[in-house]
């Protein structure tokens, strides 16, 4: 007990040392989704069993309710993303921060790396889900990452790339009003503005949404027009004449970038991702038999693929969002100490609709045990739920769950199934966000 | 007599004189760019020019310089300074409607990390403003 203390005394300390830092977290869309963490899913006491991949956050604790052994009991976990963790953010909480997860070019490496969290949490352990051992208390870890994180929306990424048309333009603007002679040399300060615009403007912006051969293209086409216009006589060599043209075009591409950005400000859902994500996740479960520290046993891990699609078809006033998700997971169960005499496949496939502050969904998985039982006809089971969320801030959500849960293990498979219903708030404290979108 | 303030709003930066006075001769002379947008969910996109005759101090752009060291204050005389912030207004939690709010900008020169000067301007109530100062150190 006295290690288990400790345990939680770490945990403690770990998130007041995370408070302390009072660093932005990654913009988040879906701040409370403490329910698709690993470790919840190890420990059976998921609301969810298939969630869509949401945004990193620095940090994120929560309570839920679950039923246990035919009981509600409260479950505490937390999440923490390493990689925010280990490169703060711009403290200035007002100034723009798109960060890399919205934006910005990664490899699959990159991709994992910047989106993996790590979650700790524990419940009340009983015989349905962890078979012979006693029940006591479940501690649950796991990691989740993105191999694929979707895309940006389309009104993000059209400004994101009119912002940094418009940012060579206004060096090149600077670069010519700046200068300290007659008659600037054109081609040469037009060298200087691609190299120093490919150097330092695009890293320092980090919303770069175009590869590098786009940038080239473009950057070559431009100097290529400019230099024509140039020779063509349209343009006087003088520095007050070359001045005012290159305001001139720097003028025209700040209007291209406004309106995108008037779009994107009036959008409703500005920060959310679409099209396809794949997460991966792992994680395992271990039982303090009786609560008591010397009684440890190591109950089962996992891994699993999460797919998903998210269609966005929010109109000018209500965000509105199509999911469709689905999961193929193998567990592994302690046999030797009594969990199960079977590993369990699963493949589930799930619907979620979102209109603005109300979610619904419905989930079907079909687990496949690798043995079974003597005595025992039925080597499957499945999970048929469908929920209702109501999201009142972005620290409490209501949510509704009604329908039937696995069969515990596999000598229960042959039992009628159970159906639960099960509604509650569930708290979140995310992590410090510079901004919470809708 | 005090130092002008040089920051046209929207409009093409006027030459200004500007005195470091001859006690901070020696001193290292730094520029700042405060930008501050009070509104609540907003935030600010800014994009920052600082040349030093016609030599890019500043080429990221972006954030704005805080504390960027222009020079002694005697290697400063004679020199034209050119500054030029283009600052965009967003509204990343959607939705947004109304008019835009003003943003709040300052130049602060200091000299030994001690404020000489703090030049403040507000923009209207549009997406982005550009604020411009070319001063002449003397």
């Amino acid at each position: 007990m006295k290690k288990l203390l400790l345990c939680l005394l770490l945990g403690m300390g770990l998130q007041q040392y995370i408070f302390a830092q009072a660093i932005t977290a990654p913009q988040n869309f879906e701040s409370l989704k403490l329910n698709s963490s690993p470790a919840f899913v190890l420990l059976g006491i998921e609301p969810d069993n298939i969630q869509r991949p949401s945004s990193p956050s620095q940090f994120v604790a929560g309570l839920q309710n679950a039923v246990v052994d035919g009981k509600l009991q409260p479950n505490l976990a937390f999440e923490i993303s390493p990689y925010y963790l280990a490169n703060p953010k711009d403290p200035n909480i007002k100034r723009f921060q798109p960060m890399d997860y919205l934006l910005g070019k990664k490899n699959v490496w990159q991709t994992m790396v910047r989106t993996l969290s790590v979650s700790l949490a524990t419940s009340p352990t009983d015989q349905q889900v962890f078979g012979n051992l006693k029940p006591g208390t479940g501690i649950g870890w796991g990691i989740r990452t993105q191999i694929i994180d979707g895309k940006p929306a389309d009104t993000l990424r059209r400004y994101a790339i009119a912002h940094e048309k418009y940012a060579f333009f206004f060096k090149l603007q600077a670069m010519v009003n700046s200068y300290m002679g007659p008659t600037p040399d054109m081609s040469q300060i037009l060298d200087q503005a691609i190299q120093v615009f490919k150097d330092q403007v695009l890293p320092a912006q980090n919303i770069d949404v175009m590869s590098d051969a786009e940038w080239q293209k473009f950057l070559d086409k431009t100097k290529q027009d400019l230099l024509y216009k140039l020779k063509a006589g349209n343009v006087g060599t003088d520095k007050a004449s070359l001045a005012a043209w290159v305001t001139n075009l720097a003028t025209q591409y700040q209007t291209v970038r406004d309106n995108d950005l008037q779009d994107l400000n009036k959008s409703v859902n500005p920060l959310t991702k679409t099209g396809f994500m794949l997460e991966l996740a792992l994680g395992q479960a271990l039982v303090f038999q009786e609560s008591n520290f010397n009684e440890d046993a190591f109950a089962k891990s996992a891994f699993w693929l999460t797919p998903s699609y998210r269609w966005d078809v929010s109109n000018g006033q209500q965000i509105n969002l199509v999911d469709v998700m689905g999961v193929v997971r193998y567990t592994i169960n302690n046999q030797s100490a009594g969990v199960d005499v079977a590993n369990y496949v699963d493949a589930g496939l799930k619907g979620a609709v979102t209109k603005g502050n109300w979610s619904g969904s419905l989930e079907y998985i079909y687990r496949y045990a690798s043995n079974t039982p003597a005595g025992q006809m039925k080597n499957y089971t499945y999970r048929l739920t469908a929920g209702i969320d109501y999201k009142i801030t972005d620290q409490i959500t209501f949510k509704f769950n009604f329908g039937t849960n696995f069969d515990g293990n596999t000598t229960t498979y042959s039992d009628p199934k159970k159906i639960f219903a099960l509604g509650g708030l569930n708290f979140g404290l995310p992590g410090i966000s510079s901004t919470k979108a809708k | 007599m005090p130092n002008p303030n040089p920051i046209q709003v929207n409009s093409p930066g006027v030459q200004i004189n500007y005195s470091i006075g001859a006690a901070n001769a020696a001193a290292n002379i730094t520029l700042t760019i405060a930008i501050d947008i009070t509104a609540a969910d907003w935030n600010y996109v800014p994009l920052c020019q600082i040349f030093l005759n016609g030599v890019d101090l500043y080429p990221a752009s972006s954030p704005e310089p805080a504390d960027l060291l222009l020079g002694t204050g005697a290697s400063l005389t004679g020199k034209t300074l050119y500054t030029s912030s283009n600052v965009a207004k967003i509204y990343p939690a959607g939705g947004a409607a109304g008019a835009y709010p003003p943003v709040s900008y300052q130049i602060i020169i200091k000299a030994n990390g001690v404020a000489l000067d703090t030049f403040p301007a507000n923009d209207a109530a549009q997406v982005s403003s550009n604020f411009n100062a070319t001063l002449l150190f003397v």
